[in-house]
């Protein structure tokens, strides 16, 4: 074990929109979602039976990260909530550089979205905007990440880009994501629309087709996390999760596996005309227009309908890949809904 | 009254009555329509048929917006005039009518003394806009599909795209479905759009879920049809023309399309349609006219591959020859279908009953398909999860 604890991986995520040269959250992401999201990046599904021990989050994050990080992990998790800025930051890796079990592993955590904050402390100089960064932490019991101490900076994000570029260990670290952080590339969008569909009232409720809140969480195995039964009697994957094989309708020798979150091919595609679209979705209709979605195949024989993120003017190309994402899906009830959208990636990228 | 086995030619029961309202957005409630298509279907039996002499009746409803959800079967027999009959509401989204039909064929083949009402009803223009709009939905898969926004027709919209992408076909085919069932529609004083389109109407109509455009999808309807079926046996008792029906077969699948493995073809109308051929033990080239569900255009494309009339990806070019006109060899949907004559959900499969009884006693007037001798009627629920076939011969 190594006795400095260091943070072996780190991981970005900038959301795809800009404004005024800074990265703006789309309306269907929130801190959890892009915390989740840079999470995705030091973390593989493949992973979700090593324990993550310790979350500890920095910035303003809404309530369901007391037990969504859980249903994201699939596993019991203790989540340490760290308020925003710099400062914060620095005291979340050192909080977790000195976890009492140093073979667990420890993720710190860092969203920021300074456009929905107003002018917040904090966020002046900035340079990025709105995104997040993890970091995973382990071994050690050490105060230490990467051997240098978080740098004053601006924002979160310009502390971790400098303190990445500055790492005095370059190979022992990977990074995956949206490095060096830049605030460059993105799409433009109008921010005062963004900002009013984010923020939309809470208090809708169903008038006819219903998810009742307890079948929203018994389903978020396979919602957020993809998680699919391979079926030893007869081999079929059956995805959603149902507890049955859907073949041969076993309910022993259901081994359940993670889904690849990435690379998934678009088999079908359409997109849904303004004033079509189920009422659930009209507020995001109204802010942000007409959207796609797919049928994706995941895995052979495994196929999702998913719902199109940042998509463009037009539908998505059959044969596109796309990486999946949790984003908001629509408020019910006093909350919001969350689930897995698809982000169409770049002709010859594997990831997003 | 006979119980036959399955396989063995010969009629399951007869309708021996047929009545149906106009469809459209309509002033009458969802009461006044029941009576009046079971008035019509009263009306109709030519040697009259005693109301309080019912032994079983159906209703195919959805109960769109919320209306009477439970126990709406009451409704019917006290509209139907013969209060205390035994009633039961038969719920299978768009297949609720074939379903009911089935029910009642049933009914009669357990031994039910007199005539059975298979009535199909929706009123669904008199809900307010935004909960209509939650209820066009509730049939199709909600805690997967529908939470990635889809309607009913994103799905059929997911569904064409990988049709015209597998086949490598054109959206006219799509387009020719709709002209075609527009120009039947025109002559059926029942339908919901009496007016012909143009291929270039149907091609440029606005986009509703791509590469669906408005053209390619039935509308919101009102309406209501009934039917009286009677044995076989004594069919002649209350007509000399009476329609019968032969073959009847049945199928689902999975609710969700992302857990089929195909997406063009529907493996419950395969099911349905194979089971009601042998049922019938009759050959598909004896099949004089279709009414096939065509809840959006793609929708009859599928079907007219599904029901073994062509082989997969040549519906398109059947559609584009003509085949499927009333003048064709093949003749489908000549009141118009889903697609020009509406679509109340209950409604629509008992309705096509009724064209086809209209059709095999020759009286379907301008429409009139020559030399109707047997039709096949096809009711499919939501996107696929459930579909009837039902086979018909002129008496």
């Amino acid at each position: 074990m190594n006795p400095v604890a260091s943070a072996v991986r780190w991981g970005s995520y900038l959301p795809a929109w800009t404004s005024g040269g800074r990265r703006v959250a789309a309306p269907d992401e929130d801190a959890f979602t892009l915390a989740v999201t840079a999470a995705e990046r030091v973390f593989e599904p493949s992973e979700s039976d090593s324990a993550v021990g310790e979350i500890h989050l920095v910035g303003d994050f809404p309530a369901v990260v007391d037990w969504g990080f859980g249903a994201f992990l699939g596993h019991a998790v203790e989540v340490f909530r760290h308020p925003g800025g710099v400062a914060s930051f620095r005291a979340a890796l050192e909080a977790a550089a000195r976890a009492d079990s140093g073979s667990t592993l420890r993720i710190v955590l860092a969203a920021e979205l300074p456009e929905r904050e107003g002018s917040a402390p904090g966020t002046k100089g900035a340079s990025i905007g709105a995104g997040s960064v993890a970091l995973r932490i382990e071994g050690g019991d050490r105060a230490e990440a990467s051997g240098r101490r978080v740098p004053d900076a601006p924002s979160v994000l310009d502390a971790a880009r400098e303190l990445w570029t500055s790492r005095s260990d370059p190979e022992r670290v990977a990074w995956a994501g949206d490095w060096a952080l830049t605030g460059d590339g993105g799409r433009p969008a109008d921010l005062a629309r963004i900002l009013d569909a984010s923020n939309p009232p809470l208090s809708a409720v169903s008038e006819g087709a219903y998810v009742p809140r307890p079948r929203y969480l018994e389903n978020l195995p396979s919602r957020w996390r993809l998680i699919a039964d391979a079926c030893d009697r007869c081999g079929t994957r059956t995805f959603p999760s149902r507890g049955a094989c859907s073949n041969c309708r076993s309910r022993d020798g259901l081994r359940p596996f993670a889904l690849p979150r990435d690379g998934g091919i678009v088999v079908a595609s359409t997109r849904i005309g303004k004033g079509g679209q189920p009422t659930e979705f009209d507020g995001q209709v109204a802010a942000t227009g007409p959207y796609g979605v797919v049928l994706v195949e995941l895995a052979p024989g495994v196929r999702a309908t998913l719902q199109v993120a940042d998509g463009g003017d037009s539908a998505v190309p059959i044969g596109a890949r796309v990486s999946t994402r949790l984003r908001r899906l629509y408020p019910m009830e006093g909350e919001w809904r969350y689930g897995r959208k698809a982000v169409v990636l770049p002709t010859g990228t594997a990831n997003g | 009254m006979t119980i036959r086995e399955a396989g063995t030619l010969g009629h399951r029961a007869a309708i021996v009555g047929a009545g149906h309202t106009r469809f459209g957005a309509l002033e009458e409630g969802p009461r006044a329509l029941l009576r009046s298509a079971m008035d019509g279907a009263f009306s109709s039996v030519d040697r009259g048929a005693d109301r309080s002499a019912l032994a079983e009746a159906f209703l195919a409803t959805l109960g769109f917006g919320g209306w009477q959800i439970g126990n709406a079967s009451a409704i019917l027999g006290e509209e139907a005039g013969a209060t205390g009959v035994p009633a039961t509401r038969v719920e299978n989204a768009c297949a609720s009518g074939g379903f009911a039909l089935r029910a009642g064929v049933r009914a009669i083949e357990s031994g039910a003394s007199g005539l059975v009402l298979v009535a199909g009803l929706e009123k669904m223009t008199d809900v307010a806009s935004a909960r209509r709009r939650y209820w066009l939905g509730v049939s199709g898969d909600t805690e997967w599909e529908r939470l990635a926004g889809l309607t009913f027709a994103g799905v059929y919209g997911l569904i064409a795209s990988r049709y015209l992408h597998e086949h490598s076909v054109g959206p006219e085919a799509l387009a020719e479905v709709a002209v075609k069932n527009h120009e039947n529609g025109a002559l059926n004083p029942n339908a919901h759009f009496q007016k012909r389109i143009s291929r270039e109407d149907a091609l440029g109509s606005p986009r509703v879920a791509d590469p669906l455009g408005l053209y390619d999808c039935c509308p919101v309807s009102d309406g209501a049809a009934a039917i009286l079926l009677a044995p076989a046996e004594s069919a002649r008792k209350y007509t000399d023309t009476p329609v019968y029906v032969d073959g009847i077969g049945a199928g689902s699948d999975h609710l969700a399309v992302q857990e089929r493995p195909h997406l063009t073809r529907f493996e419950a109308t395969r099911r349905a349609s194979e089971a009601a051929f042998h049922d019938a033990g009759i050959d598909r080239r004896s099949i004089s006219l279709l009414e096939v569900h065509d809840c959006f255009t793609i929708a009859e494309l599928l079907a007219l591959e599904d029901l073994g009339f062509a082989a997969p990806g040549e519906a398109a070019a059947l559609t584009l020859s003509g085949a499927t006109r009333r003048s064709g060899r093949l003749p489908t949907n000549p009141d118009g279908g889903l697609k020009a004559k509406g679509h109340p959900i209950g409604a629509t499969g008992v309705s096509q009953l009724y064209e086809i009884f209209l059709q095999l006693r020759r009286a379907a007037g301008a429409r009139q398909v020559p030399g109707a001798e047997r039709a096949l009627a096809h009711n499919v629920g939501g996107a696929g999860a459930t579909a009837t076939v039902s086979i018909l011969s002129a008496g």
